[in-house]
């Protein structure tokens, strides 16, 4: 999303080194991280750091470009020390800060009234102590930025010359006019980043938090040294500058961070709990009358009792989690937590040309609910699984093939030990070649099954006869397109009935699932690799890719729940989630790959193009991410539902590579087709 | 095997392997590549035969996806003009009471394992179809096979039929410090090198999940500290024996390459 001048070789944008960025945060944390841009969340231009990075629980805010070095290899280098900043708030326990422990540890703390609280961090209780908490953040954020900086740079000593490098650019920063509080808070922090012209009588203060052992105590200790000498300063200051006691603006989510990591003890001490019911449970069942509850016999509580206590602290907790995601994602925004992402260009047929890291794909593992059975689905492709299974495995090479004359095998092959003999009387030197062996012979394909779950695939399976009536009687109507939704209509038909006929019909989304279980049990028996995907999402930054089965996942029962599972969500941005499907593929590593996209309609998403209801755009950047498939060797197929698909199919997929089907009850046997027209067989 | 293998335990598996042998339970230990599972085994066929007559005592296979029983239980050879019978390396280990290990068994052909199953029992038996001969096991004879659980892909999974015939024991990747107490023996470099070492393999591994299910073996990280020792630059020995080792992929390569940069001082 960056348009720096192409002259500009030293310029590095975010976006064409995120997916390496995220891998390296990932590597040092042991854990993913989405790495954005600040430009993608507003609270990230709320920062410790002097140069636009922040973070939260699950993402990494960095500058869009760096340009700050001669080299774009140090400018890369630059965006991992931001980096190693950022997350060294973690590493470092920033956010281990307990309020007990800190009143346990200093004294001056523990001799002010503990302010009043109510599902506030620890830390945020810890500024609250003070009549200017803002004051007291603000301190705290610039000494712990220094201590946590100085401990990073001691367990990554390689970060130290780029942090050199990164001095002219501070120094350059440096603005000495500020004055009042903020421009002693700017000091402050300009002097603990070594600014050579910066100079600030509280650096000395902070000695303590600065030192290799130092904790984030130490930090608290320091700030509060220095908040009594500019609380103190604050009384000779106007009223009208009073207020300006925050260095950084408005809104730093250090809360809400601290929030989220005790959301995270909080969901490892359920999975303790987890275990330690499972671990009652396989013990064997208790005599009846010691398992009775309150029955006195046992005062330190049976097994079943402590079972039961645990069971419900466990009910506790996770309403208490809930409830803090709930206020967390109120707070903060959808969150993407157990996801990764990935970021893809875009093609913009109108300048033809690529928008760089135009959009976000999440990667997501469809994890059936409870209510989610796939017994259902089974029942229903059973009648179809076997004759579908038969055939394929009709097709199915057979099994091994004798291979003779060769150098290393399992049996003499009599021909070429007759040949060698006869060579060796000759005179002549025979052929070592002796031996024959058994080879199996395989497939080497490998499959993705590309589901298109927009939220049209809601729309009840028409029959021909109710769908030409239809037509009919609302010639206007798009069912395609969920955003066009007419109120007039909506009001007008009884909506409980309505609702009742269509929960008795089945869904584009239901033939949609049972097609691709029976290819997927087709496939188990014809032994070629494959994975079963759906995706849908919500503009540019909000591309959803759900996996249901992985190639390397066994077709069981977890499997077949998650494709169970696959239910209409929002659009069809079609381009990025076919991108991602071209890396999956070309990570599964097969001679042959195959890309099968069964779809419902044409591409369209919020901003999938300049104008909402011109569908031109999305239907260019799928052709072009179609036409990238085939130039990295992988065949396509779309198989669509939507009757009027040929109109757009014919412009967007190589020639013969698409099918409209006027029956979405034939979706199974077309994709079977197909299929093995794909692979050859 | 004059010299006793360097190999520090992390937990019990020395006694457990030792009490194995003398019921002559056959032992499958899993865990991925270069975590030491080779060396485990060295150490103890040290300890059980070193008191013991045998010149072989270790007769290791490493497995591959084209080794066949044929390839394990030998072959008629033409030698002049006559076909002769040739042992191959099971068949020489159960003939000679010795310790036969079958390094990444799942990677060989199918039938393979199912040699294997008469050998695993009561029976101890090892029938060689070519010579009509039903061979016994000698009395101090152990099979010990290996493989990765998480490495191998559903289609080269162990059958529950062989793996239910072996007492398991399960290796990783030792922790930070005694990795870092193993590099410093085996390749010379001192301590704090040993200990930076460490720390890359630590972190490196974390990108398991990216298509290097192995992550960086301790062997990798021994490898990077011998040539250390021998005037290499770290950055240029990790990059020798760690990143262009751990992935093809370009991505990972680099991200590798830029968390052993900031490692080193």
């Amino acid at each position: 999303m960056s348009n720096h001048s192409p002259a500009d070789i030293n310029c590095v944008d975010l976006a064409d080194i995120q997916h390496v960025l995220a891998l390296f945060a990932e590597g040092i944390m042991g854990r993913y991280f989405h790495v954005k841009s600040n430009e993608d969340n507003a609270e990230a231009s709320t920062t410790t750091s002097l140069f636009g990075a922040a973070h939260d629980a699950h993402n990494l805010y960095l500058p869009p470009q760096i340009d700050w070095l001669d080299r774009a290899e140090l400018n890369s280098a630059i965006y991992r020390l931001l980096i190693l900043q950022q997350l060294g708030f973690r590493l470092f326990e920033t956010y281990s800060f307990s309020i007990d422990t800190a009143r346990e540890k200093l004294a001056d703390l523990a001799s002010r009234p503990l302010p009043s609280h109510y599902r506030e961090s620890d830390l945020e209780i810890f500024f609250q102590h003070f009549e200017h908490p803002d004051l007291m953040r603000s301190l705290f954020l610039i000494i712990e930025s220094s201590r946590v900086e100085r401990q990073m740079l001691e367990k990554y000593p390689g970060a130290k010359k780029y942090r050199h490098l990164l001095q002219p650019e501070i120094d350059r920063k440096f603005d000495p006019t500020m004055d009042g509080i903020k421009g002693e808070l700017y000091s402050l922090q300009a002097a603990l980043n070594h600014v050579s012209i910066a100079s600030s009588s509280l650096v000395s203060l902070t000695f303590f938090a600065t030192k290799l052992e130092s904790t984030v105590y130490d930090s608290a200790s320091s700030a509060m040294t220095c908040y009594e000498i500019l609380a103190t300063k604050l009384l000779h200051i106007s009223d009208t500058n009073a207020g300006e006691t925050e260095y950084q603006e408005e809104g730093l989510p250090l809360d809400w961070l601290q929030r989220q990591v005790r959301l995270e003890d909080w969901e490892q001490e359920v999975e303790e709990m987890n275990m330690q019911i499972a671990s009652f449970e396989l013990l064997p069942e208790e005599n009846p009358q010691e398992a009775k509850v309150g029955d006195g016999k046992d005062e330190g509580g049976s097994l079943r009792e402590i079972d039961i206590e645990i069971a419900v602290e466990r009910e506790q907790t996770q309403r208490r989690i809930e409830i803090e995601k709930s206020a967390i994602r109120h707070a903060l925004g959808e969150q993407h937590e157990n996801t990764r992402s990935f970021l893809y260009d875009e093609w913009d047929y109108l300048k033809r040309t690529y928008l760089k890291g135009w959009c976000r794909v999440f990667e997501e593992s469809l994890i059936a609910d409870n209510e989610i059975d796939s017994s259902e689905l089974v029942d229903t492709i059973k009648p179809l699984a076997r004759s579908v299974g038969r055939q394929f495995e009709q097709i199915r090479p057979a099994g091994y093939q004798r291979i003779n004359k060769v150098s290393d095998g399992d049996e003499l092959y009599l021909n070429a030990v007759i040949d060698a003999r006869a060579d060796l009387k000759a005179g002549n030197s025979p052929d070592e070649r002796v031996y024959s062996r058994r080879e199996r012979l395989r497939r080497d394909v490998g499959a993705v099954f590309l589901v298109d779950l927009s939220a049209s695939t809601d729309d009840p399976v028409e029959d021909a006869e109710n769908d030409l009536n239809a037509s009919e009687e609302a010639p206007n109507a798009n069912l395609r397109d969920p955003y066009e939704d007419d109120e007039d209509d909506f009001l007008s038909v009884d909506y409980a009935a309505r609702m009742a006929e269509e929960a008795a019909r089945r869904r584009i989304i239901d033939i949609q699932r049972e097609a691709v279980a029976l290819m997927a049990t087709a496939l188990e028996r014809l032994g070629d690799m494959y994975a079963v995907y759906g995706f849908s999402g919500y503009g540019a930054d909000c591309v959803e890719f759900y996996v249901a089965k992985e190639f390397t996942h066994a077709l069981d029962k977890s499997a077949l729940d998650a494709i169970a599972a696959m239910k209409p969500k929002r659009s069809t941005r079609m381009g990025p989630a076919i991108r991602h499907a071209l890396r999956k593929l070309d990570g599964a590593g097969t001679a042959s790959k195959v890309l099968m996209i069964v779809s419902d309609g044409f591409p369209q998403d919020c901003d999938y193009g300049p104008e909402r209801g011109n569908h031109e755009y999305g239907l260019q950047d799928t052709a072009q991410a179609l036409r990238e498939a085939a130039k990295a060797g992988v065949e396509t197929f779309c198989v669509t539902v939507d009757r009027s698909g040929n109109d757009y199919l014919k412009r967007m997929c190589p020639e013969n590579r698409y099918m409209v089907i006027e029956e979405t009850t034939e979706l199974p046997e077309a994709l079977q087709k197909a299929y093995r027209q794909l692979t050859m067989i | 095997m004059n010299e006793q293998p360097y190999y520090l335990p992390f937990a019990d598996e020395v006694d457990v392997f030792k009490a194995a042998y003398e019921s002559r339970l056959p032992v499958l230990l899993k865990g991925p590549t270069g975590c030491g599972k080779t060396r485990f085994v060295e150490h103890m066929t040290w300890e059980i035969f070193q008191k013991k007559e045998i010149s072989d005592p270790l007769i290791t296979v490493s497995c591959h996806e084209d080794l066949t029983s044929t390839d394990l239980v030998g072959r008629y050879l033409l030698k002049g003009d006559e076909t002769v019978w040739q042992d191959g390396p099971l068949t020489q280990a159960v003939r000679t009471g010795a310790l036969c290990y079958l390094d990444e068994v799942v990677e060989a052909r199918k039938d393979t394992t199912v040699l294997i199953h008469s050998l695993t029992d009561h029976r101890r038996v090892l029938p060689i179809d070519k010579t009509s001969e039903i061979l016994r096991a000698h009395q101090d004879f152990l099979l010990v096979i290996s493989y990765n659980p998480g490495y191998q892909s559903i289609l080269k999974d162990l059958k529950p039929s062989t793996r239910q015939r072996f007492v398991s024991l399960t290796f990783d990747y030792p922790d930070e410090e005694l990795e870092a107490a193993i590099i410093e023996h085996e390749s010379g470099a001192d301590a704090s090198v040993s200990s930076r070492l460490a720390i890359i393999g630590k972190k490196v591994r974390n990108l398991r999940e990216h298509g290097f299910e192995e992550g960086v073996s301790t062997r990798l990280l021994i490898y990077a500290g011998e040539l250390m020792k021998r005037g290499i630059d770290a950055r240029r020995a990790s990059e020798i024996a760690i990143v262009q080792a751990v992935s093809d992929d370009a991505n990972i390569q680099e991200a590798v390459s830029n968390i052993i940069d900031v490692v080193w001082p």
